[in-house]
């Protein structure tokens, strides 16, 4: 045991140790506190980004207000901190701005560009549904039905592809199809939201053949 | 030797290891490692941050104070305990913590300075003169239950939040096809026949026995069931009440005001003070100041270049007129100190060092007797209304204790016992709609063993006992007091089975074919032929326009029947057409504010499954 060693032979045995591995944790201790610092000025440097980030959109919110498209202003996000929320509600809202132009091509390649840039998560779960909404009003009916079978829809959102689905089987000719899947869309709904449960009613009800319909007459009476 | 050797290499690593964990230490802060989570204050965690009980009673406050401005005195005050708020104060600050962690989490953040911009540009915050006043900006704060740290930083979530709430809820869209799709729907009109079958018709052969009557009663038992009841006597007492019986004389009115205006004198200076703030007390800033100060430079100019209130350096430190108390005490006694147009050495307050100027003295103006009266009578009676209040409750908690019967409360107290009535565990009138009277009246010992119940404090200056009076259990109403009842209820139902009965035959002829003039001929019915209309409709029953928007289109042979009641009636409808409403039947404007509508809708639908979805993924933890 240690005690059978002399401390020359302490010392001896610490040098070689340190002759083997000195340089590994010379390495270890530069790496860690440049890794520190390197990481701080980084931090620091994604706030300074986000906070320009951050004022370009609130420009863009008050021409969005004013009614200008602003495309610059987002490109200019866009190209600041491509894969922030202010680059994604960006391209949303001239998405949005695009639609309210007729400009489907535009707002198309907007959500498209949402949906390659963000993670999985809520973000591109919405830019998808929009994005088939979108390419159903192009009548690329079968790309947008494709789109909307990538994955499952997290629970709170489901209603909404449901419906999605729905205006698309409709417009195919599908009467049967989009019933079940407006159907669906009406069940998978919260309580709370009854003006998108009237506009869904009355787009089953549209679809009522004296078979479905009993039951929604039933309904009426009661 | 070598399991010595490795025992020894393993020290040095590990103190390597220390060291490098001693270095980081000290260049972040041990704490950062060691903190979020189990401190005994917190309500609820989300995804590890906490939500204090502090953050939850501001926000069960807040909420509060906005029922209160929204509904005034109105509000019952059970509607603003504490109970009834928690729930959704807590709910509101959980989706709060969800989006603004998300928001960070994704790249948002919002600049000091445009925090600074904000604060001095609400409009809350500006002094008479239509400028940022730093002691509104305070007091404002401090009322709410902020300090200026803590509303920054609320302030900051509610800008994130919003950034947020913008760019998903603010770029909801309607694309062309939908709102096509929509309109032909919501402008859809329908043409159709119906006949109704009405009560009159049937009248004749609806005739309810006593058997079936009773045989109703007996069956539906729990339908006629009168819930337990129980009346108590009360006494109150209150402040208020109390107030009314008091009389002040005259001259104690004067002495009072005379006191109170030797107390204005005093306090009544009111003092315009400016001010130059160094944070951080740095030796040679202060020095730079003091230097430029006493070389005669213009106070507001040395103000506007070097003070670090950001709220008042523009206005060259100017701080209005301040009342007292405001400021820490360092400062106004320095202050008062001052005359008009000095200016202080450095004075150390919580909040830096300042440089102080008095700007200007004014005492207020004289106030008469006549003006003050009643409001002085008021301030007198409250006083003593509440010593008494404290005393009379001492008493009335003992006298009621073991008293018989509350008249003996009466007389001792002279307060008046008043009664109740009856009234069921749902509450009755006046003091017997109060939530804690009710729990009383039905506790163990006030219904069961009859006893005068504990003082209840229904508000901190107005207390009551209960003692029962009467108690009425729980029966079934006799059949006599329903029979009536019962019996306009089985004529109704009969009149709609026979209604149905015969409107179900008519329907059956339609459905084979037989023309409606010819059916309605048979039963004698009258035929309405109504044509484009809409879902709204005003001119016929709601349930009549909703029945034949709900029946399926006409095809080409088969006609379309359905029946519906609408109140006793029955309507037979044969739909004949269906119009589907047209982009071209809409004026511009009318298009446009559809349009409009959906955009805002489907914005708001959007995100509210937005929010539903990272509340979905977040881990939400309540202790």
């Amino acid at each position: 045991m240690s005690d059978h060693l002399t401390e020359e032979e302490q010392l001896e045995a610490l040098k070689r140790w340190w002759k083997e591995n000195g340089k590994w944790v010379v390495t270890a201790v530069v790496l860690s506190v440049g890794g520190y610092f390197g990481w701080n000025a980084w931090q620091d440097q994604r706030l300074a980004q986000a906070h320009t980030a951050s004022a370009q959109y609130e420009a863009l919110l008050d021409s969005v207000d004013a009614g200008e498209p602003a495309t610059g202003l987002v490109e200019e996000i866009k190209q600041t901190s491509r894969n922030s929320q202010y680059a994604f509600n960006a391209a949303f809202l001239r998405a949005k701005a695009a639609i309210d132009e007729e400009d489907l091509e535009t707002a198309a390649n907007e959500l498209e560009w949402v949906l390659t840039q963000a993670s999985r998560g809520p973000v591109s779960e919405l830019a998808r549904v929009r994005l088939a909404r979108v390419l159903t009003a192009q009548s690329a009916y079968d790309e947008a039905l494709r789109l909307l079978e990538e994955g499952r829809p997290s629970e709170s959102i489901a209603s909404k592809y449901d419906e999605a689905r729905g205006d698309i089987l409709l417009r195919q000719g599908n009467i049967d199809g989009a019933r079940a899947a407006y159907q669906r869309a009406l069940e998978g709904l919260d309580q709370a939201a009854q003006n998108r449960a009237a506009l869904l009613e009355m787009k089953l009800d549209n679809l009522a053949t004296p078979a479905t319909a009993g039951s929604a007459l039933e309904e009426n009476a009661s | 030797m070598l399991q010595s050797l490795r025992d020894n290499t393993k020290g040095v690593v590990a103190g390597i290891l220390i060291g490098l964990l001693v270095i980081i230490f000290a260049l972040s802060g041990a704490e950062a490692l060691f903190t979020g989570g189990g401190s005994p204050n917190t309500v609820v965690t989300v995804n590890g941050e906490d939500i204090t009980e502090q953050e939850v009673s501001r926000q069960v406050n807040m909420e509060r104070r906005q029922l209160l401005s929204r509904f005034g005195d109105s509000v019952p005050d059970e509607f603003l305990s504490d109970e009834r708020l928690r729930p959704a104060a807590i709910d509101t600050l959980i989706q709060r913590s969800v989006l603004v962690q998300e928001a960070r989490s994704k790249g948002m953040a919002i600049s000091p300075e445009t925090l600074d911009s904000m604060i001095v540009a609400t409009e809350e915050f500006r002094g008479p003169d239509g400028r940022f006043d730093a002691n509104r900006y305070q007091q404002l704060l401090r009322s709410a239950g902020f300090t200026p740290s803590t509303y920054r930083r609320a302030l900051e979530e509610e800008m994130l939040i919003n950034q947020l709430a913008n760019g998903i809820s603010g770029s909801g869209f309607v694309t062309p096809a939908e709102l096509e799709h929509l309109i032909a729907l919501s402008y859809q009109t329908r043409d159709f026949q119906y006949v109704t079958l009405n009560a009159e018709r049937v009248a004749d052969e609806v005739s309810i026995t006593d058997e079936e009557i009773i045989e109703y009663y007996e069956n539906n038992q729990a339908e006629f069931t009168q819930e337990e009841q129980v009346a108590v006597d009360y006494v109150e007492l209150s402040v208020e009440r109390l107030m009314d019986d008091i009389d002040i004389p005259e001259s104690e009115l004067r002495a009072q005001f005379k006191q109170n205006m030797a107390a204005a004198e005093r306090e009544g200076v009111q003092r315009r003070a400016a001010h130059i703030l160094i944070e951080d007390g740095d030796e040679e800033r202060l020095e730079t100041v003091a230097s430029r100060l006493a070389a005669g430079e213009d106070f507001a100019e040395v103000a506007r270049e070097t003070s670090d209130d950001f709220g008042t350096r523009n206005q060259g430190g100017d701080l209005g007129f301040i009342e007292q108390g405001e400021f820490p005490e360092a400062f106004e006694d320095r202050l008062a100190a001052l005359s008009v147009g000095e200016v202080s050495e450095p004075v150390e307050t919580e909040y830096g060092v300042h440089f102080i100027k008095l700007m200007d003295e004014r005492r207020s103006d004289p106030v008469q007797f006549e003006d003050q009266r009643d409001e002085i009578a008021r301030q007198l009676k409250r006083v003593q209304a509440e010593n008494q209040f404290v005393t009379m409750m001492t008493r009335l908690s003992e006298v009621s204790f073991n008293a018989e019967d509350l008249a003996e409360v009466e007389e001792e107290l002279g307060l008046p016992v008043q009664n109740t009535g009856l009234f069921g565990r749902s509450g009755g009138e006046g003091i017997a709609a109060n939530r804690q009277v009710i729990q009383a009246a039905f506790s163990e010992e006030v219904l069961e063993h009859g006893n005068p119940s504990d003082v209840l404090e229904l508000s901190p200056s107005r207390v009551v006992v209960v003692k029962k009076t009467d108690r009425q259990e729980a029966f079934v109403r006799p059949l006599d007091d329903v029979r009536e009842q019962i019996a306009t209820y089985l004529e109704e139902e009969e009149t709609r089975r026979l209604l149905t009965e015969r409107g179900e035959q008519v329907e059956e002829a339609l459905q084979r074919g037989e023309p409606v003039d010819a059916v309605a001929e048979r039963w004698n019915l009258d035929v309405q032929e109504v044509q484009g209309i809409s879902r709204d409709e005003a001119d016929l029953p709601r349930q009549l326009v909703n029945h034949a928007f709900a029946m399926p289109r006409p095809t080409t042979d088969e006609p379309v029947v359905g029946g519906v009641h609408v109140g006793l009636d029955y309507h037979v409808v044969v739909l004949a057409n269906v119009d589907p409403g047209t982009l071209e039947a809409l004026s511009a404007e009318e298009r446009d504010a559809m349009a409009q509508n959906l955009r805002r809708m489907f914005g708001q639908q959007d995100y509210a499954a937005y929010q539903d979805m990272l509340q979905e993924r977040a881990d939400i933890r309540r202790r």
